[in-house]
This record gives C-alpha cells, structure tokens and sequence, in this order.
C-alpha cells in the first residue's frame, strides 16, 4: 500500500498537473501514508489515546500546513 | 500491511524516553515544515526553479528503500516476539543495509550538488533544502547504527529484550514518517 501511494505522489509531482487540487491531492497522499505508518509500523493503534493522539495530532498539522499553503 | 500481533492493554511500543525524543525530533521537523512551506508560498517562482534541480528517480528509490526498510524492522520485532533470535538479527541486518542505501544515495545526489557549487547560501530554496536533507540524513545515520547494534546483539548469547526491539522500531519508524512528508514536500509539491 505504502509503495502504491508512494508511486501515486511521484505520478502527481512528475506528470505536470497543475492547479490547488493537484497539491490537496499530494498531501492527502502524504497523510495517508503517514498515518498507515503510524498506525502499523509504529504500532501506535494499541497505545494509549495520548500518544496516539500526539503523532497523530503532528501529522494532521503538518498536512494542515501545507494545504493551507497551497490553497492560499 | 504488515503488522504485530496486538496485545490487550494500552501499552506504548518501547521505552517512554525514546517516544518523549521522538515527540521532540517530529516538533523540530514540523517546525521546520511549515517554516519552508512559508518561505515557499512567497518565493514561488524559486522554489519551483530549485526543485527542477533534485533528482525524483533518487528520491523514489530513497523512499522504497526506507519503507522496505520499516517492513524489516517489523518483521524482526515479530521474529524476536516468537524467539526465533538470529531470524531477527538477519531482518534487523537487512534494515541497516537499506539504511546504508539510502545514505550513500543521498550523500551522492548531496556530492552532485556541492560540486556544482552549490551551498547554503545559494539561495533560500537551497538553505531550506540541504538543510532539511542534512538533519535528516543525520537521523537516518543513527537509525542504521541503532538498527545494527541490535543485529549484532541478536547474535549474542543474551538477545535484546522486547522494550529495546520496540524502542529501536519506533525510532526508525519515525525516521520513515518524517521522509514521508519531506519528500514531496521538497521534490513534488
């Protein structure tokens, strides 16, 4: 899943679409990834609600920020 | 996706200090995030002048090779669980070599760039760029020095404990996260 997402993110980048939504769509990729990381890999579905929350809480601001950014 | 078996109660993977430094070093990264999406947003025209510099197909293959990595690194944590200790040993080497992979790919693209000249105060893209990249190259240098100790500790008589194998995952894991939202921030956006 994480290769498939990774090689829809290049197809974006690389392929010369242009417009806000092209952008949106990128870090919609970005925190779909980010969240099956933190999810799987790091194994955070069994921690408790703070933690979780916590690097959750990161990559949702993260992603806030640059669509933010690209909607501007 | 791959994945540990779950166990009943709430309980963090691995020691607490290792996820109060992980909290600390994703705060730096998203930091640094936002402040180049700011610097981006007003320079435009030379940032996307400075990205057609990068190489994607480098940064692609640096990306595969970090995920592949992570799905190692949970296949060791599996394999230590069910106390098969040299399995272990063998996916946490794999992990380090993909680590390994990834540093001399990017100390070359890095090497490309500092022989055309380029540095810091290149312009703003390049101060934001080879600094983001540098920071992170040095976290991934330590995750493969990280990974590698518990490979060889695998080898030894008395194996690493569950904490250290958790702890030393999450590390990497987060080490892969911030890659995951650097690269198309930086190459695709």
């Amino acid at each position: 899943m994480l290769v498939v997402l990774t090689f829809l993110n290049v197809l974006l980048g690389t392929r010369g679409y242009a417009g806000s939504w092209v952008q949106l769509l990128t870090v919609l990729l970005i925190w779909a990834k980010g969240s099956l990381i933190i999810e799987f890999f790091m194994h955070l579905h069994t921690a408790p609600a703070f933690w979780r929350g916590m690097v959750h809480g990161w990559l949702a601001v993260v992603c806030a920020g640059i669509a933010g950014v690209a909607v501007w | 996706m791959l994945s540990i078996p779950s166990r009943s109660q709430p309980q963090l993977p691995g020691d607490l200090a290792v996820w109060v430094l992980i909290l600390a070093e994703l705060l730096v990264f998203g930091v640094f995030f936002l402040a180049y999406v700011a610097a981006f947003h007003g320079h435009v025209a030379l940032f996307r002048a400075g990205q057609a510099t990068l190489s994607i197909p480098a940064a692609t293959f640096n990306t595969l090779a970090l995920i592949t990595a992570s799905a190692l690194v949970v296949q060791a944590i599996v394999a230590l669980q069910a106390g098969h200790t040299r399995k272990a040993g063998w996916w946490f080497a794999g992990a380090a070599v993909l680590g390994l992979l990834f540093l001399l790919n990017k100390w070359l693209e890095l090497h490309h760039h500092m022989q055309a000249g380029i540095s810091l105060s290149t312009s703003l893209f390049y101060m934001f760029y080879l600094g983001l990249v540098f920071f992170h190259f040095m976290h991934v240098l330590a995750g493969v020095l990280i990974l590698a100790w518990m490979s060889r500790r695998c080898f030894q008589p008395r194996p690493p404990g569950m904490n250290a194998a958790w702890s030393a995952g999450a590390y990497w894991h987060m080490v892969d996260l911030v890659w995951v939202v650097l690269f198309p921030l930086v190459y695709l956006l």
